[in-house]
């Protein structure tokens, strides 16, 4: 198991456009792969390779997240999933 | 003798041809895509081709499916190669409209009908035909097609002719891919693709598969000038970057053409304004735009979409991002496109309909890609939203909530989405007064009801069939207790509680959670039509029954015709199946199925024929969501429709749904 704090920092945060790209990024590893985020005080868990599920999490700018890996390739998986987020722009 | 060989069954071939045993009819209609039914089509068409030319047949044995024997694979390799020596390709009349449209919509030298016809080896009436399904295709985009002393000429606003042509590129182009239209080949489409890739590399951007390729076939097929101003990029560094290298290696191009070219290859880099930041009056009509696309595909589904601001909120942004890319008719695609066609098929179906009319309304049209990230909101939405609803409520008991326990609880959510999982603690249990419908446990209890025991020792199938069998078991217990006590005391009930009352029953006896109508269907709900007459009439004829037990009143019959009238015929199945429903409005007091065979079949509206009309009527918005998905599942299943469409009598006809009510979903 291995997981990463980070921020949403683009403006748009992760709707469709990205959240496309995401999976399709997360789909190419073997990891089983999660994105956590605490909201009033439950914790939301949404499959990154599942675009319904990442898109119902309403992940706009400013939300904490946690992604977390589990599985042979996990640290290149979440490693690679932050850095996406991080370089998101717009 | 010319034989013609359609794409679809020369992808067949090359599909087989790759296989090294016997494959199913089902695997090999996931992997193209389609439905088993074309696909049985297609191999029916290719076995007599092949017969034709006295080559080996593909093989079909019964439970392995079908196969092309190692020895015969090169003959049929080297007949594929030699297609010009007697045979050639066809075009599904789709595709035909689409190559005309591309061809001539921004072409200077305009064709002849007799030109046409030749180009596409179709006789002069098909060709008429297809001229006026394209005058019909066009006509919602203020696009016209005028004749002038014999030549066809397209009218239209210049932007608008550009994103239909880039639409039908889109549409073509995995015919395009495989050669069968020379548009890649193209000396010019190869010399604009040069160029594109200079600029690419400039840039420092690496553009999607396909994206650079439909550009310069846009540029071989476009020969009008460009009249309307292009102004979307005012201000922007990376626009003017890029206006600027398109301007070095198209210098042969309008000023206007060059910025529309700039607009496509910036694609999603055009930074619009943010949905916060737009005038009051942009982010109206925004959200009239997604009010419009959420209404249309709620009257399609029948159903009300729980928390719709939120989802007209999404949408709305979604909008604010993406009309100009329906405008300028932008190409690149999104990753998941396939994904999200493929895996929520029927979902789909009903935004690419209710976005077709977003698309009149907004005068462009909206590629698939497009379509495809509109379904992922919906799919998001109803989800996290309706869905929950329906689901049923489940306790984890574990002996203490961590990390471990979330990861269970996430297990079995991911192989049982109708779960809605609530972890508590084993001590928690005596204690818990919220509703659930059954209790999971790690531990073997001390607990007075029913609970199953699962094992952290026992994989994810081993939990699958555990669940299975209770939920069978539970079913059984209550199967139609409540139906039947409804239908003797409903004379006792004013007619106006119908509904309410068997709610309540059904709730009494927790059912209504795993409803499945054709469970409920009876001999009085079954017909053979087998008079002629109109598709309304059908539709009326098939609704009787319902009318006659007082089940539905007739304004739902006009609802549904009014749906087919508005959106066509969107829940339409290649096997000649029509789903026949709407929305109730007050206008249907009990749920159920009526079911009507019609062997020689009718004509509906986009010369659909129909063989078996299936109507429904639901009640309960959330049932009837769920009834249409279960319908949508066994009008897919080539198998037991085939057993349907053979009945003979009602007797039989009843036999038969009943056999596939009682197969789980």
């Amino acid at each position: 198991m291995y997981s990463k704090e980070l921020k949403i920092k683009n403006s748009t945060g992760l709707h469709a456009r990205p959240a496309t790209q995401l999976v399709h990024m997360a789909e190419r590893y073997h990891s089983k792969l999660t994105i956590i985020k605490e909201e009033t005080g439950e914790n939301v868990v949404g499959d990154i390779k599942s675009i319904f599920s990442i898109l119902s999490m309403g992940l706009m700018k400013g939300s904490m997240i946690l992604i977390q890996g589990e599985g042979d390739d996990e640290k290149d998986a979440v490693d690679s999933i932050c850095d996406f987020i991080n370089s998101l722009e717009e | 003798m010319n034989y013609y060989i359609e794409h679809r069954t020369e992808q067949l071939l090359n599909t087989l041809l790759g296989k090294n045993s016997f494959v199913t009819i089902s695997e090999i209609a996931s992997q193209l895509g389609q439905t088993k039914r074309a696909v049985q089509y297609d191999l029916q068409k290719l076995n007599s081709i092949l017969e034709n030319f006295d080559l080996p047949l593909v093989i079909s044995r019964k439970h392995k499916g079908i196969y092309i024997l190692p020895e015969n694979r090169e003959k049929l390799k080297t007949f594929l190669k030699n297609e010009n020596k007697g045979i050639n390709f066809i075009f599904s009349p789709d595709e035909r409209t689409a190559i005309i449209i591309c061809e001539n919509i921004l072409s200077e030298h305009v064709k002849t009908v007799d030109e046409i016809s030749r180009k596409l080896s179709i006789s002069y009436n098909t060709c008429l035909h297809d001229i006026r399904s394209i005058k019909n295709k066009l006509s919602p985009y203020e696009i016209t097609l005028k004749t002038n002393s014999g030549k066809y000429k397209f009218y239209g606003d210049g932007i608008r002719m550009r994103s239909i042509l880039m639409y039908y590129i889109s549409y073509l182009y995995p015919i395009i891919e495989t050669g069968k239209l020379p548009y890649l080949k193209n000396r010019q489409t190869q010399q604009n693709l040069k160029r594109l890739h200079l600029i690419e590399s400039e840039i420092h951007v690496v553009y999607r598969l396909g994206t650079l390729n439909k550009i310069a076939i846009f540029l071989m097929l476009c020969k009008m000038p460009l009249k309307e101003e292009v102004s979307f990029f005012e201000g922007s560094r990376s626009g003017e970057n890029i206006l600027a290298l398109v301007s070095k290696y198209f210098s042969n191009y309008s000023e206007n053409d060059r910025r529309y070219i700039t607009v496509q290859l910036m694609g999603g880099r055009i930074k619009s304004r943010q949905f916060g930041d737009v005038t009051n009056e942009e982010s109206h009509y925004y959200q009239t735009c997604a009010e419009h696309l959420i209404k249309s595909f709620e009257n399609m589904i029948g159903i009300n979409i729980e928390n719709r601001e939120m989802l007209v909120y999404n949408i709305a942004k979604h909008l604010s991002r993406s009309i100009y890319r329906y405008r300028y008719g932008l190409v690149d695609t999104c990753e998941l496109d396939d994904k999200i066609r493929n895996d929520s098929k029927y979902l789909f179906k009903f935004v690419k309909a209710a976005s077709n009319c977003l698309s009149k309304e907004l005068n462009c049209p909206i590629n698939d890609s497009e379509i495809s990230l509109l379904t992922a909101y919906f799919g998001a939405h109803l989800r996290k939203n309706n869905l929950s609803i329906r689901k049923v409520h489940v306790l984890l008991a574990v002996d203490e909530i961590n990390l471990e326990s979330q990861i269970l609880e996430k297990k079995i959510s991911d192989a049982f989405p109708m779960f809605s999982l609530k972890s508590i603690t084993i001590s928690q249990i005596v204690n818990y007064s919220k509703p659930y419908a059954f209790l999971i446990s790690i531990r073997l209890l001390k607990y007075e009801g029913l609970y199953v025991y699962i094992s952290r020792q026992f994989t994810d199938n081993d939990h699958k069939h555990i669940f299975d069998t209770y939920l069978k078991y539970r079913e059984l217990k209550s199967l139609d207790i409540p139906e039947d006590l409804f239908d003797h005391i409903k004379r006792y009930i004013p007619h106006e509680n119908y509904s309410a009352v068997r709610k309540e029953l059904l709730q009494y006896f927790n059912v209504g959670s795993r409803s499945n109508l054709f469970q409920l269907i009876s001999k009085n709900n079954v017909q053979i039509l087998s008079q002629p007459c109109g598709w309304r009439d059908a539709l009326k004829k098939a609704c009787f029954p319902m009318v006659q037990n007082g089940w539905i009143n007739k304004e739902y019959i006009d609802n549904i015709i009014m749906n087919i009238e508005l959106y066509g015929c969107y829940t339409y199945f290649e096997n000649d199946i029509y789903l026949a429903h709407a929305q109730s409005r007050n206008n249907v007091y009990r749920s159920g199925v009526a079911v009507s065979l019609i062997p020689d079949g009718i004509i509906f509206p986009g010369n659909k024929r129909v063989r078996l009309l299936v109507v429904i009527a639901s009640t309960d918005q959330y049932e009837h969501f769920d009834v249409l998905k279960e319908a949508v599942h066994i009008c897919n299943d080539t198998k037991r429709i085939d057993q349907i469409m053979e009945c003979k009598n009602v007797n039989e006809l009843l036999l038969v749904l009943k056999k596939i009510a009682q197969t789980k979903y």
